[in-house]
């Protein structure tokens, strides 16, 4: 039960940073842009909309992880951002590129299983401690 | 490396430093219990974090310009990690646990296999 329940925070967490790897797309056509042209800022602007969806969506999921295995999980933003590359910016897939995406990807899933239950604590004992990530005694009950 | 590329580079390690040092921030508020929604999102810790967000998506499209791959800006980013699991040590105590530090290598290796064979 206690596992399930963490996959499907990390699915959660996941699809969150596939919305996030969208704003990489109006960056990436902003910056071919004059600055502040009309395309610019639409371009700018279409970012902070992504950037703030993805913000509203964070901050709530990452009360369930420590910030360092939270932010391991955005490495996958490069597997999104392989497929933006080559659908929209004609860029070049290699098995070089994909062998280190998939090392990547390895990484990602070997620091969400080390986790010992450290960040997944409830959140109240997480608040009434005050600190995150606060060490527990063998590795935590959870 | 091209010199477009050790812009890009330079850029993106001074953009990724400030976002780290948001996730910190924000990660500050995370742990702390409000009594109302909009209070999680409207107080000086998460207000302040993406701020500092917000600067670092300019130096983000800044660093697209001189990126002659798409690519680059992506993998280039990864650089947050480290500073991020860094950071989170110093200010929140979060272990460095060994799969931790090991999918860290992987992470890092894999950006290298990326340069090097791709």
């Amino acid at each position: 039960m206690k596992s399930y329940g963490r996959i499907r925070q990390v699915l959660i967490l996941q699809a969150i940073i596939f919305v996030y790897s969208v704003n990489s797309i109006a960056a990436k056509l902003a910056s071919g842009q004059e600055a502040f042209s009309g395309l610019f800022l639409l371009y700018c602007g279409l970012e902070v909309l992504v950037l703030g969806i993805y913000a509203i969506l964070w901050q709530q999921a990452i009360k369930h992880f420590d910030i360092s295995v939270a932010y391991a999980n955005k490495a996958m933003v490069l597997l999104w951002g392989l497929l933006w590359g080559v659908v929209f910016f004609g860029d070049r897939v290699s098995a070089g590129k994909l062998a280190g995406i998939a090392m990547v990807i390895a990484g990602v899933i070997l620091i969400n299983r080390g986790e010992h239950g450290n960040g997944a604590e409830s959140n109240t004992a997480r608040e009434e401690e005050g600190a995150a990530g606060e060490d527990l005694p063998g590795g935590g009950r959870s | 490396m091209t010199r477009g590329f050790g812009i890009c580079l330079i850029i993106m390690i001074v953009c990724e430093l400030i976002s780290a040092a948001s996730q910190m921030l924000l990660k500050k508020s995370a742990g702390i219990s409000y009594g109302s929604w909009i209070r999680e999102y409207v107080n000086p810790w998460v207000i302040s974090g993406y701020l500092l967000l917000f600067a670092a998506m300019f130096l983000t499209i800044k660093a697209y310009a001189y990126a002659d791959q798409y690519m680059h800006v992506p993998m280039l980013e990864t650089f947050g990690y480290i500073f991020v699991l860094i950071m989170g040590r110093i200010f929140y105590k979060e272990k460095l646990t060994r799969p931790r530090i090991l999918g860290m290598a992987l992470i890092l290796s894999g950006i290298l296999v990326y340069y090097a064979l791709g």
